[in-house]
């Protein structure tokens, strides 16, 4: 009895799934009852079932249409700067430099470490090797708790440069981009008005991201930070060192390597321009000779 | 007596429906939901690889949410590069991706949440392939917690 109920199922499944109306046939017009419809279900109290799934389409609904008009949002600042720095970076990749291969200097964990040790914990670095000696090194604007750090192997290599000393490098530049210094270069007087509005009913402000990286291009070619920007990151540079005898000689040693580079290498010599100077730089936190 | 044969035949019929709706549906639910041995590509753009090293040819273009089929992870696949690497497939490529970029869950991905805003910085698919070498190139790092 079973087998056959087995069988007949399987056989007239197919049918049923694969049936398709056959539209040469007529149909018969039947009269709907549809008050006998609602008794039924009402009697089986489906009813209820019923308006529970009306109800919970429409939450479906009018979710999708929240998440559709969403995506006309420009972003919130604490996810719009690491698009905006990667997409930088896109386009300049010819000029940058940074698609070759080159060899694991280690710096993932080395790096790591270093800022675990400073007290900065729970920074996700992205760091990108160029093959360019005129972008030495730089700190892009990104997200919370992100950095995206460039610099150059060319630099690195003419310097001899340690990871320690790599590593002191890319905290200055962590540093200076805590302070926002980079930031408020390329930031344009109305963007905080912009970020996370919604424009599907409004022109997109294309002109205000074009201007944006516009200015990060200036900053990283050619205007870099000022004296005054210089002087506020070496003095926090100092008292975050300070305490720690190898590290602080080993950043005064690294400033001096730098000063001397750009005074004897001409390829160089645009870096005090970007980072003026290594000599005022040390200058700053050398202890001034008294004067009897 | 006869109500409780009655009842088992019913209980029998009942689940063999059960079973056979299931089986009808079970495709589209494929297309939906990625299964156990699927997995997320998490970054905003990437490439499907030829071989376990970010200099091997670019089989892929891959975005942030795309859906691949994991055939072995690192345990199987020996790799000169530091890093482990998943064999996986797309609809028509067999290649390999970085484990720590791909996740189980649906990531939460800029380019799909802001799909609109993305779209105004009109990307050619030049754009797309160098922002998936960029993850090749960065040398990615995080200080622990506290």
């Amino acid at each position: 009895m079973m087998k056959k109920i087995f069988i007949s199922i399987l056989f007239l499944t197919p049918n049923l799934i694969f049936a398709q109306p056959n539209p040469k046939e007529k149909k018969t017009e039947m009269p709907t009852d549809f008050s006998r419809i609602k008794e039924v279900l009402k009697n089986d109290q489906l009813e209820g079932e019923v308006k529970k799934k009306i109800e919970k389409q429409k939450r479906l609904n009018a979710l999708e249409e929240k998440e559709s008009t969403e995506r006309f949002n420009i972003p919130k600042e604490n996810e719009f700067w690491s698009f905006i720095s990667e997409y930088w970076i896109v386009k300049n990749m010819e000029k940058m430099k940074w698609n070759f291969e080159k060899p694991d200097y280690g710096l993932d964990e080395y790096f790591s470490k270093f800022l675990e040790e400073q007290g900065y914990y729970e920074v996700k670095f992205k760091i990108l090797l160029l093959d360019n000696a005129l972008i030495p090194h730089f700190c892009l604007p990104s997200n919370p708790n992100e950095a995206i750090f460039l610099i150059s192997v060319p630099f690195m290599r003419t310097l001899d440069l340690s990871k320690l000393e790599i590593s002191l490098l890319l905290l200055e530049d962590f540093v200076r981009s805590k302070m926002n210094q980079f930031k408020s270069k390329v930031s344009p007087l109305d963007l905080d008005k912009t970020f996370g509005i919604n424009f599907q009913k409004q022109e997109f402000p294309q002109k205000m991201f074009n201007e944006i990286l516009k200015k990060y291009d200036e900053v990283v070619y050619d205007k870099g930070f000022n004296f005054e920007e210089q002087f506020e990151l070496t003095i926090k540079m100092e008292r975050i060192l300070k305490s720690n005898p190898t590290l602080w000689t080993a950043y005064l040693g690294l400033i001096e390597k730098i000063g001397n580079l750009t005074k004897t290498n001409t390829i160089y010599q645009n870096y005090s321009k970007l980072y003026p100077s290594p000599e005022m730089q040390l200058n700053w936190l050398r202890p001034k000779k008294k004067v009897l | 007596m006869t109500g409780k044969q009655f009842n088992l035949h019913g209980r029998f019929r009942l689940r063999i429906l059960f079973l056979l709706i299931l089986i009808s549906f079970s495709d589209v639910f494929a297309a939906q939901v990625p299964s156990i041995k699927d997995v997320y590509f998490n970054r905003f753009s990437g490439h499907l690889h030829q071989g376990p090293d970010a200099q091997s040819t670019s089989l892929k273009v891959l975005n942030c949410g795309d859906i691949l089929k994991v055939i072995s992870n690192e345990k199987e696949v020996t790799t000169p590069s530091k890093f482990n690497w998943s064999k996986l497939q797309t609809a028509s490529h067999i290649g390999y991706v970085r484990q720590e970029f791909l996740s189980t869950e649906l990531p939460n991905c800029f380019n799909n949440k802001y799909l609109k805003f993305v779209e105004q910085f009109k990307m050619e698919l030049t754009d797309r392939y160098n922002w998936g070498r960029l993850y090749d190139h960065y040398v990615l790092g995080k200080s622990k917690v506290k």
